[in-house]
């Protein structure tokens, strides 16, 4: 019987790893540039055949539940929270002196990774609020 | 702690392939064969048709709560695109009227197993808790 008031211990590293594995897997199986991707399967190979178009309809229930349950959880905020630690990680790294802003090129893997760990970051979220603060999200019934 | 994991997935699909084929299918030996083709017992099968209206009822319910009417669109298309998939290849021949009525039985009874499945596999993948909000009278 699941009980309110158990709080057992999280291991975030292991909790945002898959997750994030997860993210990155859907983000880069929909979409990247390397050339092996459901896109380039489906835009190359001339007629759609139905088994592509299964796969393109699972992937895009996939795509829908993870980006809801990611957004519903951290929201406006979180992405744009996200958005701006990424962006002054960067900024960081040039005033460390790391690398120089010339050499900062904002490719696709670039922002297909800002994706992952957007929707990374957001299924994680609730586990970790739930550890350190004890609230649960909750989905109301829906109208 | 129990997590939800596959067998518990495949305990919901076979109860809801149960239900579902119970309740109707196009061979032999269900519900409606039986109220339709036997007669006498007239109480055992209203006690039956009224348990599996219940059971309808929960299912179709849960399934509305945790899934929304966009999930079971996005399921469905999902299943039926599957059984395209299937029929394409030539594994499953829908030309006879009672294995089309078959698939459309399977493929509720997917929708009724996601249904029951999703709010466990949300907690699980996600953290989020679905909740019925028993003080506001939902339509759900």
């Amino acid at each position: 019987m699941a009980r309110l008031d158990i709080n057992p211990p999280v291991d975030f590293v292991r909790l945002f790893a898959r997750r994030g594995l997860m993210a990155t897997t859907l983000v880069f199986a929909t979409y990247n540039p390397s050339g092996y991707s459901y896109f380039h399967w489906v835009t190359q190979g001339g007629d759609l055949t139905t088994f592509q178009f299964f796969v393109g309809v699972g992937l895009l229930t996939c795509l829908v539940a993870f980006g809801r349950m990611a957004f519903l959880t951290i929201g406006y905020f979180g992405v744009t929270a996200l958005s701006l630690l990424v962006i002054m990680s960067l900024i960081a790294g040039v005033g460390l002196g790391f690398f120089a802003f010339d050499d900062v090129h904002i490719t696709t893997y670039f922002v297909l990774f800002w994706i992952a760990l957007v929707i990374g970051v957001g299924t994680s979220w609730s586990f970790v609020q739930k550890r350190i603060s004890g609230e649960r999200d909750v989905l109301r019934t829906p109208p | 702690m129990h997590e939800f994991g596959p067998v518990d997935l495949l305990a919901r699909l076979l109860s809801g392939l149960a239900l579902v084929l119970g309740t109707y299918n196009p061979y032999a030996m269900s519900y409606f064969h039986w109220i339709t083709e036997h007669s006498g017992n007239v109480s055992a099968k209203i006690l039956v048709g009224v348990l599996l209206l219940i059971l309808h009822v929960v299912a179709i319910l849960s399934s509305m709560r945790s899934l929304g009417l966009i999930g079971i669109g996005l399921l469905t298309a999902t299943f039926a695109s599957g059984a395209w998939v299937l029929i394409e290849n030539g594994l499953l021949h829908v030309e006879d009227p009672r294995v089309f009525t078959f698939t459309l039985l399977v493929i509720l009874a997917c929708v009724y197993a996601s249904g029951l499945s999703w709010s466990h596999l949300r907690n699980r993948l996600s953290g989020q808790v679905d909740s019925t909000d028993v003080t506001f009278n939902s339509p759900v």
